[in-house]
């Protein structure tokens, strides 16, 4: 009985190499390309952590580090930065465009909280991404132009916790 | 000192010899869908059963490999918020269900999900309080008595930092047992530990495999049955309403 267990255990641990789709890598597995890159824009990055994604036949290597209290996320395909996601604070938006969004936001819902900011792509077609909880406990992502303009708005439905046994 | 030290050796001696201590070896296969309501609330159906796969003979006593139990838990959860859920439960419950001597078992429970994140994982604990109304086969009655649990588990993907299509996670958990009111052997009347590892399978959910260790205590003389498992598990996510989105 022990050894069916040790032989399904041991199957079950193997092939996980063989299909996985986002892994964590280690610095010498990433192109001195992308090590330059971050090098040279972000030289005073901290904690910086590699991962290796693998999404419709095509190979991302993803960097997340922390520069300034601010969490960085990085997205590379074939050497090449296709996204850059900085995690901000609301009041981190210029004022302008802060007082567009929170105008646009309190036309939406009648109370709500920012749990989440980010800024995304902020060199080329930026974007913010914004997470809100409303009042009556709905959870909502919306993103917003760099003019404050309303993108697009989706509701996200919170998976719950199976019950077993 | 030494008759002290004689007197718990006696004792210690006495214990193993008249110990009746039971273990067992077998297969847990379960079935778990959750689907979605509402917004805030969730329906969940987990289905098992609890097979002792090898016969055993135990002290010159014949223990022939059977369907010890079979398990059906429609549940309803309320999602408060992605760290906090509620739950509430109508549970069957049939002890040696394919058999003469079998045991129907009513149950009501209602619990509380509390989860954390914890790096890339989750850390739940699981607060549950028990109704239950297990059949006398005697007097034909279903006597109420109670029982709290808590669960302390921790899931995290193998592969990443989210749990994606086609990739491994692992999840393990111990589960303590309190009777409280009613028939019982002990208060702390059983633990549950378990390990194991699941394979998102994408649009048809997750499959698991994993070890669980039942130590139950099984009369009044705190005789202890251990049940070792093989659990199969397969859980989906299904839902059959269309996604809202804006």
């Amino acid at each position: 009985m022990n050894k069916i267990i040790t032989s399904l255990t041991l199957i079950f641990l193997t092939s996980l190499t063989v299909f996985g789709q986002e892994k964590r890598i280690s610095k010498k597995n990433v192109s001195m390309k992308v090590q330059n890159f971050i090098q040279t824009n972000y030289p005073n990055a901290k904690r910086l952590r590699f991962y290796e994604e693998k999404d419709r036949g095509q190979t991302f290597i993803e960097c997340e580090f922390k520069l300034d209290k601010a969490e960085y996320s990085l997205k590379f395909l074939a050497d090449s930065l296709v996204e850059t996601e900085i995690s901000i604070e609301f009041s981190d938006i210029p004022t302008n465009e802060q007082q567009i969004i929170k105008a646009n936001l309190d036309s939406l819902f009648t109370k709500y909280k920012v749990l989440e900011c980010q800024e995304v792509n902020p060199k080329t077609n930026s974007l913010y991404e914004i997470n809100i909880k409303t009042k009556s406990g709905n959870y909502f992502e919306l993103f917003y132009d760099k003019s404050g303009n309303l993108v697009k708005k989706t509701e996200i439905f919170v998976k719950p916790v199976p019950s077993q046994f | 000192m030494k008759k002290t030290s004689l007197i718990i050796g006696l004792l210690l001696v006495c214990n193993i010899a008249f110990s009746q201590d039971l273990t067992f070896y077998g297969f847990l296969p379960a079935f778990n869908q959750t689907g979605r309501i509402s917004k805030k609330f969730n329906y969940n159906l987990f289905v098992s059963t609890t097979i002792d796969a090898f016969d055993e003979k135990i002290n010159g006593v014949e223990y022939p490999a059977t369907d010890l139990q079979f398990y059906l838990q429609p549940s309803i959860i309320y999602v408060y918020s992605p760290n906090l859920n509620f739950a509430g439960s109508y549970t069957y419950q049939r002890n040696n269900p394919f058999n003469g001597n079998f045991v129907n078992e009513h149950r009501l429970w209602q619990q509380v999900i509390f989860s954390l994140p914890i790096s890339s994982g989750r850390l739940t604990n699981r607060f549950r309080f028990e109704e239950r109304f297990i059949e006398n086969r005697v007097t034909g009655e279903y006597p109420l008595s109670t029982r709290a649990r808590y669960q302390v588990g921790f899931n995290i993907p193998l592969q990443g930092r989210t749990l994606d299509k086609h990739e491994f996670y692992f999840d393990t958990y111990n589960e303590f047992y309190f009777s409280l009111t009613g028939a019982k052997n002990a208060t702390y009347s059983e633990n549950w530990t378990y390990a194991g590892c699941g394979y998102d399978l994408g649009k048809m959910g997750r499959l698991e495999l994993g070890y669980l260790f039942q130590v139950v205590v099984r009369n009044a003389q705190q005789d202890l049955r251990f049940l070792n498992l093989a659990q199969v598990m397969w859980i989906t996510n299904f839902n059959f309403t269309k996604k809202k989105k804006e």
